[in-house]
């Protein structure tokens, strides 16, 4: 990641005359954003959202390079570029705001739980009991505020600004898809492509990959309204890769679209990379296997048929359905529910408030979620299985014939397991007091299971 | 926030050459102290940094080195100079003077 800032730092300046002037800037560009970065991955951020951060931390550089000496063409270029990054910015911040939140809950209440639990359940009331008082406090506040002042007046005149500014129509009209028409149709070799990209951040558009007979990539934008010509979608083949997005035009952009993209058979299994990132627009995938996919909106749902490989799933409020997932998976919602009827392999899913299914799973799990329940059905042992919730309840079936080593905590919710009932069983080593259960049953290798909660209760089957 | 970003366009020189007047620094410490001292409320955009250096350093308000950093890329310094210091005291009392004036019609 390191090195792709360095790389695309080095980009930006790629049309301007290499002076020794242009050198040493960026040279200091450089250095400085890697400073930056190091900062934000001792911050805790992961690489690639350091790596988003740094770059849109950079602002808009076409004033700089046109004073050295750039063409006007290029100088439009690096705006576009650094718009781009500026929106990317604002997305992973979006995300990174509740992951850091997530994470500190988290950590706060592992170091608490060897503590006494009623004592934490009892500052867990008192907290949550003076949040209430605070939230009610402001929003007493808020409404004299209104009342009494032209704030709200403010308010509104600056909303009304920034959406003309953005040149979002926000009148409401749910007629918008019957009025979709292709507006484009683009065709490309599908010889030698093993990574496609599809960067749709900053518009509502949906995104629909299918698989065709047909030999070549085709793909087909519908919009409710005429696009100008620059407000097409690019389309950019380099090597192996090809790569959508939108052009530097998006004032005034069709209020929504829809992007079909019709995949070759040949290429379903020999993608190496297949990659959709969207704002609000929904994104639904047939048996389209590749290596690593990667798909994130932050509004959006998200469904898919059966995913093969290093699955990446992750929105902010829309919901994920999959059919199937085979590999490893990684799934992060804040608010949307995510049902996934199959996964083989190794997963991982974190959920704020959205609830999470996985109908069958044969591997490693491991799930985290603040006030979603979790429910799985393990058909196959890994080597763990590990829920942690707040207030999630959480209801786990595991397979018979396999030995479990089993660690249960609640602060303040029930505990019930198929153990409760043959606890005299020899092979049975178990014990269960109150808000604590733990044990073992059969032989080893255990499949370990661990599950904590604070308010939700725990069920587990067999 | 939109009065706010207006001032602080309008003062992007004087603000780096307030930092510089304590201690030589660079542009990602630069903007980590600007960041502490507003509590993350305001952050300087690279572009509008790096713009501003070039400037100042045009105007002879501030003069630049390289550090000799043994570890990692190396760091460009900014010093400022008596002249960029004359210039950021001018403009620190110009700013009492015109923030008493908009006081006055304001508040």
């Amino acid at each position: 990641m390191k090195d792709m800032i360095k790389s695309e730092i080095t980009n930006l300046f790629e049309n301007v005359p290499e002076t020794q002037e242009v050198k040493e800037l960026q040279e200091e560009m450089i250095s400085n954003a890697e400073e930056r970065y190091e900062d934000l991955i001792q911050r805790g951020f992961t690489e690639e959202q350091a790596y988003t951060m740094v770059m849109g931390s950079i602002g808009d550089i076409e004033e700089l390079l046109a004073d050295l000496g750039a063409q006007t063409e290029d100088a439009k270029d690096g705006k576009a570029k650094s718009e781009y990054w500026e929106k990317q910015n604002e997305y992973w911040e979006k995300q990174c705001e509740y992951w850091k939140w997530q994470g500190e809950y988290f950590g706060k209440y592992a170091k608490d739980f060897a503590k006494d639990f009623s004592e934490q359940a009892k500052g867990f009331g008192q907290q949550m009991e003076k949040q209430a008082e605070d939230l009610g406090q402001q929003a007493k506040e808020a409404l004299n505020a209104f009342a009494s002042s032209s704030v709200f007046e403010n308010i509104s005149n600056s909303i009304k600004q920034i959406i003309s500014d953005v040149g979002i129509n926000f009148q409401s009209d749910d007629g918008n898809y019957k009025d979709m028409q292709i507006c484009n149709e683009r065709k490309f070799a599908a010889d030698g492509i093993t990574e496609i990209v599809m960067e749709l951040q900053s518009s509502p558009v949906d995104v629909d990959i299918q698989l065709t007979t047909d030999p070549e990539i085709f793909v087909q934008e519908l919009y409710n309204k005429d696009p100008k010509e620059d407000q097409l979608l690019q389309y950019v083949v380099s090597g192996k890769q090809l790569k959508i997005h939108f052009g530097p035009n998006l004032i005034g952009f069709p209020r929504r679209g829809i992007v079909r993209v019709f995949l070759p058979e040949s290429l379903a299994g020999t993608l190496e990379e297949l990659k959709v990132l969207t704002a609000s627009g929904d994104v639904s995938l047939e048996d389209v296997g590749a290596a690593k996919q990667v798909i994130k909106t932050v509004s959006g749902d998200i469904s898919g048929a059966c995913a093969i490989g290093e699955v990446s799933l992750g929105t902010v409020s829309g919901d994920i359905a999959f059919e199937s997932v085979e590999g490893e998976v990684q799934i992060r919602t804040v608010s949307g529910d995510v049902k996934v009827s199959k996964i083989v392999g190794k997963a991982s899913v974190n959920s704020a408030s959205g609830d999470v299914k996985v109908g069958e799973l044969q591997g490693d799990a491991s799930f985290r979620s603040a006030s979603g329940d979790v429910e799985c059905n393990l058909t196959k042992a890994g080597e763990k299985l590990e829920v942690s919730t707040a207030s999630g309840d959480v209801t786990l079936a595991l397979p018979e014939e396999v030995g479990v080593q089993m660690t249960l905590n609640t602060a303040s919710g029930d505990i019930k397991t198929f153990l409760d009932c043959i606890a005299t069983d020899e092979a049975v080593n178990y014990v269960k007091n109150g808000k604590r259960a733990v044990g073992t049953i059969g032989q080893e290798p255990f499949l370990k299971v661990k599950v904590s909660t604070a308010s939700g209760d725990i069920e587990i089957n067999r | 926030m939109s009065i706010a970003s207006d001032l602080l366009r309008g003062n992007t020189d004087t603000i780096i050459l307030a930092s510089l007047s304590e201690r030589d620094s660079y542009g990602y410490l630069i903007n980590k102290e600007i960041m502490a001292k507003t509590e993350a409320q305001i952050e300087l955009k690279d572009a509008t940094l790096y713009s501003a250096f070039r400037r100042l350093e045009k105007d002879g308000l501030v003069s630049t080195y390289w550090g000799d950093e043994e570890v990692g890329a190396r760091r460009r310094y900014y010093s400022i100079t008596d002249k960029g210091r004359e210039v950021y005291e001018q403009n620190k009392a110009e700013w009492q003077k015109a923030k008493a004036m908009i006081d006055s019609l304001l508040v």
